[in-house]
């Protein structure tokens, strides 16, 4: 084979080093064929055909990522944050899908900025909670040794609050994660809708 | 004038040509351009979603020292493709009747 389509299908691999070993020998495998059947004689060629490493490196990883359904493992957000970058890339990297991709990227900002601000609330909110609760805390130690019940008050109190302080923190934090996978979601329709039809030259 | 074609109807095309024999991706793809604009890179994620579906199978046959994987229909394959040829056929009418300016509307 060529030299020129040898360096082209490497840097290939070499972008597409993060699929899993079966799914990578698999899709070099198809393209290195490819480009035997073809006999490209340069880089051009190849390119022309089908296109430069980096786009057709995009359009597998989405495409692998879409595939691999997202199952479990949604409270790890690092991969569906992932997922929508690649369609994010994916969109921008042909022209037709351009002005989609910029839409969706604007969106994704803006998402990010509305789970930014509620961890901020958040955190002011636990903020204040453990004041509130360490005072009561005080207190109530503080009246344990002169006036026992009133004292057994206060700390229940306190408890009481640090319990409501946790269920406020588990609940936001999922409500955020249920954001980024819905999120997630749609970029996969989008994805979907946009990308996965065949691409008209 | 440029016809989008749908994921459903590439998958049909891709089974149809399968359908009448096996073959290896390049030949698949030169088929598949002389009927409809789609690029080279299309093709690949429509056959793996095939195979991952049981809709086709693959071989490999040495050729000149080297592999040439075949993709074959399978019996579910031929299923499907019936069904998206009904349809297919099903959309060419209500299209047609449209065009050829209507007759019991």
């Amino acid at each position: 084979m060529n030299s020129e389509v040898k360096q082209y299908l490497s840097e290939l691999q070499h972008r597409l080093r993060r699929l899993p070993a079966e799914d990578l020998a698999e899709v070099m495998e198809y393209y290195t064929e490819y480009c035997e059947d073809a006999s490209f004689t340069n880089r051009q060629a190849v390119e022309k055909a089908l296109g430069s490493p980096r786009t057709l490196s995009l359009q597998i990883l989405a495409e692998h990522s879409f595939d691999a359904k997202p199952q479990g493992h949604w409270w790890h957000p690092e991969t569906n944050i992932k997922t929508a970058w690649l369609v994010v890339l994916a969109l921008l990297a042909s022209p037709v899908t351009f002005f989609i991709g910029i839409i969706l990227l604007a969106g994704l900002i803006a998402v990010i900025a509305v789970i930014f601000s509620i961890v901020v609330a958040a955190i002011a909110l636990i903020g204040s909670a453990i004041l509130v609760t360490g005072a009561f805390f005080y207190v109530g130690i503080a009246l344990l040794f002169t006036k026992l019940g009133v004292g057994l008050f206060y700390l229940g109190l306190g408890f009481a609050f640090l319990g409501l302080g946790f269920l406020i923190i588990t609940i936001g934090t999922w409500f955020c994660l249920a954001l980024i996978r819905l999120v997630t979601r749609g970029c996969q329709w989008l994805y979907h809708r946009f990308v996965k039809r065949e691409g008209v030259k | 004038m440029k016809i989008p074609v749908s994921a459903d109807l590439l998958d049909g095309l891709v089974l149809a040509l399968l359908n009448q024999q096996d073959n290896y991706g390049y030949a698949i793809t030169q088929a598949m351009q002389a009927a409809i604009p789609v690029s080279e890179s299309t093709l690949y994620p429509v056959l793996r979603r095939l195979k991952k579906d049981g809709l086709v199978t693959t071989y490999d046959q040495p050729y000149q020292g080297r592999n040439r994987r075949y993709y074959q229909i399978t019996d579910l394959g031929k299923t499907r493709l019936t069904v998206i040829t009904e349809e297919w056929n099903h959309y060419k009418q209500q299209l047609d009747r449209i065009f050829k300016g209507g007759s019991d509307r």
